[in-house]
């Protein structure tokens, strides 16, 4: 009974939804005329579209090279970090400081950074004899710009992995410091092992989120382009639902990165099943 | 305290006054070089309007503010604010509310409810925004709502995401089940229980959720862009978002703006110091 409004919630806003976007996926629909009936020519035609290739590329390659870039930053910020203190405290503020602002100010002060003419990236590339204006105009030069934007977003999983290392008994890094194991081997033998499952799941959400949902920075500061060769996959359903009309088109759009995300996350809902099972029966 | 103080002076005799300092910037300055990027959008919008600055120059010749008072004049940054700031505290109410009372009703319920609630809270958070978009706004559009802030609140029924009630959940673990158990005995239904007994025991929790849904509502930027079309309510991102079209020529009052978006997320980051605080000396 108690859990009927959470259940009303979860229905309302989130799976009645999904349900009606799995079924819109396959229809021709732009929201003035009738429905019209496509069946599985839809996916078919979002296979043969190459803007979908190309931003489907754009995106899962952006994923797969910020999040590592992301994961590494704040694990190795996390062991700086382990010991509490005011420093630690101050470094933690000023990490989750870019996390916490809104994406749009986040994405427009790297339309400053990377400005071509008077931005210091430019400057700097310049500086290291590559031409930076003509870089930050080209396709890689705009992937990899996206890439640092999202990849450099390291302090809420700062916040989590430094908790996560906080919990880890100090006695034990102590008993192996007296058996002589260099800090690295603490880090190999008793750090690492024992955060891998939370830097696992840190992983899948981050690719979830990263993959569904960095849209914003790709449309401020590449507008997705030059030529499309930075254009996300959400952007792209975005720009067919709501500026071209194309709602039936950007359904089943939408019903594609459904089905890669859940190829990342079914894994993620078996561990989480496995750990709750063994948590309601700790024998 | 003491005992902390006493570990300060004997590890600075052990490794001598220098380690200190040296292990405060080594944490301090790979923090400061992430958030390197704002520090960069402060300094451009104190650069006057129309100003081209030469290449790689972050300072500006002569400091002004007067980018951050064109932009609040052009972007109407006042009243986008209010209404930013009106529904970002809204939706924290709302989401902190449903995130602690839908957690509770989860904790104290049987465990195979429990583990299909769980469950289905982790696949909502995988949901893809995109595919939520298209039926929520035929959805707000069928009830009227397009225009109105209404739609942007409509996370916070979900107490501003699974995510949050989940860590909510996570929190109420360590209240042990007995005192609840008691707790009902003593004839507290599940208002009572969450209002006495839950809330003053996850003040930290709470702080969590609070700024969590404060800056996911604060800024909101896609929502506003599907939802508030006419112009009659405008959010600050939308403001913001609305400075784009100064183009190149006028781009430290499109940085001017955004530094108005984020003093009120700075604001609130001072206020958890306290917190923070006490979490690291339990």
């Amino acid at each position: 009974m108690k859990l009927i409004p959470l259940a009303l919630a979860l229905g309302l806003l989130v799976f009645a939804p999904l349900l009606m976007t799995l079924a819109l996926g396959l229809f021709s629909f732009d929201g003035l005329a009738a429905p019209q009936w496509l069946g599985w020519a839809a996916y078919q035609r979002m296979l043969d579209d190459a803007l979908f290739q190309q931003s489907l590329r754009n995106s899962l390659l952006i994923a797969a090279l910020s999040i590592p870039l992301r994961l590494l930053l704040a694990l190795g910020l996390s062991l700086l970090l382990q010991r509490p203190g005011r420093a630690s405290r101050a470094a933690l503020l000023i990490s989750l400081l870019p996390v916490v602002v809104p994406t749009l100010v986040w994405a427009t002060a790297w339309l400053w950074l990377l400005n071509p003419h008077f931005g210091p990236i430019a400057a700097a590339l310049d500086s290291w004899r590559v031409n930076g204006a003509s870089w930050l105009l080209s396709a890689e030069g705009a992937r990899s710009s996206l890439i640092l934007i999202l990849g450099v977003l390291a302090g809420e999983l700062l916040l989590i992995l430094v908790v996560a290392r906080r919990q880890i008994p100090q006695a034990w890094y102590d008993l192996a410091a007296l058996e002589g194991v260099s800090r690295l081997g603490q880090f190999r033998l008793i750090s690492l092992p024992l955060m891998a499952p939370i830097i696992a799941l840190l992983a899948a959400r981050d690719f979830a989120m990263t993959f569904q949902t960095s849209f914003i920075p790709a449309q401020i500061v590449t507008k997705g382009g030059p030529q499309f060769m930075s254009t996300m996959l959400p952007q792209y359903v975005y720009e067919n639902s709501f500026e071209y009309l194309r709602f039936g088109y950007a359904a089943t759009l939408s019903n594609a990165m459904l089905a890669i995300t859940l190829v990342v996350l079914v894994p993620q809902a078996l561990l989480l099943w496995r750990w709750l099972k063994r948590d309601d029966n700790p024998t | 305290m003491v005992a902390r103080q006493a570990g300060r002076a004997l590890r600075c005799r052990y490794y001598g006054p220098m380690h200190g300092l040296l292990s405060t910037c080594l944490k301090i300055m790979p923090a400061l070089a992430l958030a390197a990027p704002l520090f960069v959008l402060l300094c451009a919008a104190l650069f006057p309007p129309g100003s081209v600055p030469h290449a790689g120059q972050w300072w500006p010749d002569t400091p002004s503010l007067a980018s951050l008072q064109r932009a609040w004049s052009l972007a109407g940054m006042g009243p986008a604010l209010g209404w930013s700031l009106l529904i970002a505290l809204s939706g924290m109410l709302l989401s902190v509310a449903v995130a602690s009372l839908s957690a509770l009703a989860i904790h104290l319920s049987r465990p195979l409810p429990r583990r299909l609630f769980i469950t289905a809270l982790v696949l909502a958070a995988s949901v893809p925004y995109t595919a939520l978009w298209l039926p929520r706004f035929l959805l707000f559009n069928a009830l009227g709502l397009q225009d109105t802030p209404l739609p942007l609140l409509a996370p916070a029924l979900l107490g501003g995401g699974p995510l949050l009630i989940l860590l909510y959940l996570y929190s109420l673990r360590h209240i042990p089940m007995a005192q609840l158990e008691a707790a009902r005995l003593e004839g507290l239904g599940l208002i009572g229980l969450w209002w006495q007994v839950v809330l003053p025991q996850l003040r930290g929790a709470t702080l969590a959720v609070a700024f969590l849904s404060f800056a996911a509502f604060w800024g909101n930027a896609l929502d506003p862009l599907i939802y508030l079309r006419s112009g009659a309510v405008t959010t600050a991102p939308l403001a913001l978002h609305g400075l784009e079209v100064l183009g190149q020529g006028e781009l430290s009052v499109w940085m001017a703006g955004a530094v108005w978006l984020i003093l009120p997320i700075l604001f609130f980051l001072v206020a958890m110091l306290p917190w923070l605080k006490s979490q690291e000396s339990r």
